[in-house]
């Protein structure tokens, strides 16, 4: 497993928080969202996200409802809870204080590297 | 999507997921949530691309065993462990079952084992013995009761 997996790993409940903090979503909407965005630079497999849905969910951070589309087909959306939203918020100051340790280590502030 | 459309993503849709269940056999509970999101996910996928073929999916989605292991690799501890659990009480319930059935096939043998030396399966037919005396003219069982062949 390289090192971009391992970040990924890493971010996967971020970054779906945080698409739930914006509007409800399903899962296949979540990958394609998450592909425009970073513009193809985190592509995440939609089976690398049902784990960590399960987990929020089993949380009480997210709930699920199904909801029927045309005659037969159904969608799975996913809702941020309240307790998701505090758990987010946390996440991200948590996630954000890491990356600027990162950096400091990495001597990236200037840019340079060096 | 035409008929021959819909007929086709029917068959991707099963065949992916028949794949998929069998590389996620070691994780029976995580397997049933993960197939129903995946048979939505396909679905989703289908309907918008009604000519894909495997190649497509296996675009869009991972090959099913590349689907599994992201799947296996974004489990935390937790839930490795829960994974655990139910497996090892599925593995204690088919070897009680198993247990069972070879104690009542046991049970039976023995049984006709013991049937077998208690009643040997021949006859033993004694010499015809002639008998001395008039034939006799009424019968030997009472006559109102009924001749059950």
């Amino acid at each position: 497993m390289g090192i971009s997996d391992n970040l990924k790993r890493g971010v996967t409940e971020l970054v779906l928080l945080s698409l739930l903090s914006e509007q409800d979503m399903y899962g296949y909407e979540m990958a394609q969202a998450l592909r425009e965005r970073s513009h193809g630079k985190f592509v995440l497999q939609e089976t690398s996200m049902y784990p960590t849905l399960y987990r929020l969910q089993d949380g009480g951070y997210i709930s699920a409802r199904e909801e029927l589309v045309g005659k037969r087909r159904k969608r799975t959306y996913y809702h941020l809870e309240p307790a998701g939203e505090a758990y987010f918020r946390q996440s991200l100051a948590e996630y954000l204080g890491v990356q600027e340790g990162v950096r400091a280590i990495l001597r990236l502030e200037g840019g340079t590297g060096e | 999507m035409t008929e021959a459309q819909t007929r086709s993503a029917a068959r991707l849709r099963k065949r992916y997921c028949a794949a998929l269940r069998k590389e996620l056999a070691s994780v029976p509970q995580l397997r049933r949530r993960a197939l129903q999101d995946m048979r939505r996910s396909l679905d989703e996928y289908l309907e918008q691309n009604p000519a894909a073929t495997w190649a497509d999916l296996e675009g869009e989605f991972g090959s099913p065993r590349q689907a599994a292991d992201h799947i296996l690799n974004s489990l935390d501890a937790e839930q490795i462990k829960r994974e655990a659990r139910h497996f090892r009480w599925r593995r204690v319930a088919v070897l009680a079952i198993v247990g069972l059935g070879l104690a009542y096939a046991l049970f039976l043998c023995g049984r006709l084992a013991i049937n077998h030396l208690m009643t040997p399966d021949y006859v033993v037919i004694g010499p015809a013995v002639e008998m001395e005396g008039p034939i006799p003219t009424s019968p030997p069982y009472p006559e109102e009761a009924p001749l059950i062949w």
